[in-house]
């Protein structure tokens, strides 16, 4: 039973965002602050840093805009996979998915499960 | 007692690093040892950051009894820490995995004046088999650069020729083994800083399965990719070392600090060699003896195959050659193996690799880094009104441009308007990834890739700028994104430089890669391949360094 417990909370953490990574959590609420993001590079990369506490200086701004500009067009690379093809994950994907709903029903749950082992791949706790 | 003459100890061959070495010498010539780094390093690649002091470095025990007060008492004196297995061997290690007494910057300004006050689960281990750690080298600021120009304290330079990068983010532990300083260091491998270093510096690099050694005492980067990882003069020390900070199957979670530790690996590769082809037959079997590791067999006899990922455009000559030199030595190796085959795949993946391993790992950055902020850790220069801006203010004076482009850029991926788009999208291409690897080793033992497309490139070459970096980390980063063990191999030189690729093996699956790379690197192939065995231009200048104190010793001792 703790197993299966221990299971669900990685489910979680690796389809909850906000678990993954809590510091979005704070983001999210200063978010809502400053408003709606934009594709406006200088705009995105001023609000990012104030989300981020830092300060940049004119020429610092030129640097990382260029820099976060380039980022974004490698990114563009999967902006055009469609979160619809589900039908190519993993057969433990779906069965994980599925089993959401009658979470107890699987064994491939169970940590340790051979095709399952990469569900550690959650955010470990701050070690320094 | 006599002196054994040094030079016949710091050379190429493994075995000249012998326990011997380190009972023999004084504590002045230890000292002539670092002091003989120190002149020639900080003159010309500047590996290491910092060195050891005579004080403790006289006395490793003193080590011991820093990571291990309550075994003070059986370790408190120089001999008992010259009875392991890496007995009086010294080491560098990258400057963001805690050393008690040491300084742990991360190539940060941030950091410049902080001290760890403990030791990493990987560090200790090996100070339990004796092993000396003699100084901190340099890297990327946080480990994130692929060229060690990130460094808050300078560029370190490539050993085979000064005007060219050594790689990174581990490039001071690369060049101190490519310098012949030491013959094995400690890394980190979050998207290929070990193996892409090792490759542009012509030593070996070994990136452990993620699980498998202990983050206790590593700085979080990315913490669902950052693994310890070992760079090496040979493939024998890659074992050797991976030995001793392995995580223990007898040893509970607590032991290692660390809760992405596997205790089930050891099952989770035998569930993988039993899912291979029923006609292969393993009779590799390894003996551990208390401190030692033998082999007993050594030689594979059974049928072993490779695939191999050529890219069809982006490679340089030299890697284009390497495939030809790697081919060369596994039909020498097909000599001692029923049967070696090769077979040429595709692997989709490496399409989307680059931009998923940074999207993922600058989110997990921008979580990571929020503790570096002039309070909880880092430091505060100057006095403000209130503490937002005390944090603002320590944060923009003490990352650099790039730590601060990939905070952004993770604070931009994870926003709420964004995840779907890019986080998201992210996550799932990752077990994509893992799921298309997973799917090829149920064919191939290995498989045969370059860990980095170019050699090691001008500091001037504007080919080679920041973001075409990146986008060259698209091979190195597939070991990380599904956490599999990779070792990069040197295959020789061509036009005077290193060249390497690297060789990638199931996850779980490090000792059987390992073994197999030992027996690639003793196949009279590997030695026929050109400029193999050369040392570069640093190596030599130390070794003759070594050889006038050596000559200056004993003219003192006929003296008296």
């Amino acid at each position: 039973m703790v197993i299966v417990e221990i299971t669900i909370h990685f489910y979680d953490a690796m389809n909850d965002t906000e678990a993954l990574v809590p510091i979005s959590t704070q983001n999210s609420k200063k978010i809502a602050q400053l408003g709606i993001p934009t594709r406006d590079i200088p705009t995105e990369v001023q609000r990012c840093a104030k989300l981020a506490n830092i300060l940049l200086s004119q020429a610092q701004a030129e640097v990382v805009e260029k820099n976060f500009r380039t980022m974004l067009t490698m990114f563009e690379t999967i902006e055009h996979y469609q979160l619809s093809t589900y039908s190519q994950e993993p057969q433990h994907v779906h069965s994980i998915r599925n089993d959401v709903a009658q979470p107890y029903s699987s064994p491939e749950l169970l940590i340790g499960n051979s095709e399952d082992h990469e569900h550690n791949y959650v955010l470990l706790p701050n070690l320094l | 007692m006599t002196a054994t003459p040094r030079h016949e100890h710091i050379s190429l061959s493994v075995q000249s690093y012998t326990p011997v070495f380190w009972q023999d010498i004084t504590r002045k010539s230890f000292m002539d040892y670092i002091n003989s780094i120190h002149s020639l390093d900080s003159h010309t690649s500047k590996a290491f950051i910092e060195l050891t002091k005579a004080d403790t470095v006289a006395n490793p025990s003193l080590y011991h009894s820093a990571a291990h007060p309550q075994n003070h008492a059986s370790k408190s004196s120089l001999s008992g820490s010259l009875a392991g297995s890496l007995a009086g061997i010294p080491f560098g290690i990258k400057d963001n995995i805690a050393v008690h007494g040491f300084a742990l910057t991360c190539g940060s300004k941030l950091l410049s004046e902080f001290r760890t006050p403990y030791t990493a689960h990987a560090v200790s281990a090996l100070l339990d088999e004796g092993a000396i750690p003699i100084g901190k080298t340099n890297l990327d600021e946080f480990g994130m650069g692929s060229s060690t120009t990130q460094s808050a304290w300078g560029i370190s330079h490539n050993p085979w020729d000064l005007e060219r990068s050594a790689g990174g983010s581990s490039g001071g532990s690369a060049i101190a083994v490519a310098a012949g300083y030491v013959p094995f260091t400690l890394g980190s491998d979050t998207g290929g800083s070990v193996r892409m270093p090792a490759s542009l510096c012509g030593v070996w690099g070994f990136k452990p399965s993620y699980g498998n050694v202990s983050r206790y005492g590593l700085v979080a980067y990315a913490s669902s990719f950052d693994v310890i990882g070992i760079i090496a003069n040979h493939p024998s020390w890659l074992t050797k070392v991976y030995t001793c900070i392995a995580i223990k199957h007898d040893s509970t979670l607590q032991d290692f600090k660390d809760a992405s530790v596997l205790k089930n690996n050891h099952t989770l590769s035998q569930q993988h060699s039993a899912s291979q082809t029923q006609n292969k037959q393993n009779t590799t079997q390894e003996t551990k003896q208390k401190g030692t590791l033998n082999y007993k067999h050594t030689h594979f006899s059974r049928n072993c195959k490779i695939g191999v990922f050529k890219p069809t455009s982006g490679l340089d000559q030299a890697h284009v050659q390497a495939f030809d030199r790697a081919k060369t030595v596994f039909d020498s190796m097909n000599q001692h193996m029923s049967t070696l085959k090769t077979e040429p795949i595709t692997i989709r993946a490496v399409e989307y690799s680059a931009s998923v391993y940074y999207i993922l790992c600058t989110a997990e950055a921008s979580a990571n880094l929020a503790r570096f902020d002039g309070i909880r850790y880092g430091k505060r220069d100057a006095y403000t009104d209130t503490h937002q801006e005390l944090i603002r203010v320590a944060r923009s004076r003490g990352f650099g441009n790039e730590v601060i482009l990939r905070i952004l850029t993770g604070t931009f991926v994870l926003q709420s308007g964004f995840q779907d788009q890019y986080y998201l999208k992210a996550q799932e291409l990752r077990r994509q990834i893992t799921h298309e690897l997973n799917t090829l080793f149920k064919d191939y033992d290995y498989i045969l890739m370059p860990s980095f497309p170019r050699q090691a490139f001008c500091f001037d070459d504007t080919s080679m700028d920041s973001a075409s970096q990146k986008i060259a980390d698209a091979y190195s980063v597939l070991a990380n994104i599904s956490g599999i063990p990779a070792v990069s191999v040197p295959l020789g030189l061509y036009n005077g430089l290193p060249v390497g690729l690297q060789l990638m093996a199931p996850r779980f699956c490090d000792q059987q890669l390992l073994e197999f790379v030992e027996q690639l690197a003793t196949s009279e192939g590997y030695h026929q391949l050109d400029g193999v065995d050369a040392i570069s231009p640093i190596h030599t200048n130390f070794l003759e360094q070594m050889h006038s104190l050596d000559s200056t010793t004993h003219s003192t001792h006929d003296h008296q």
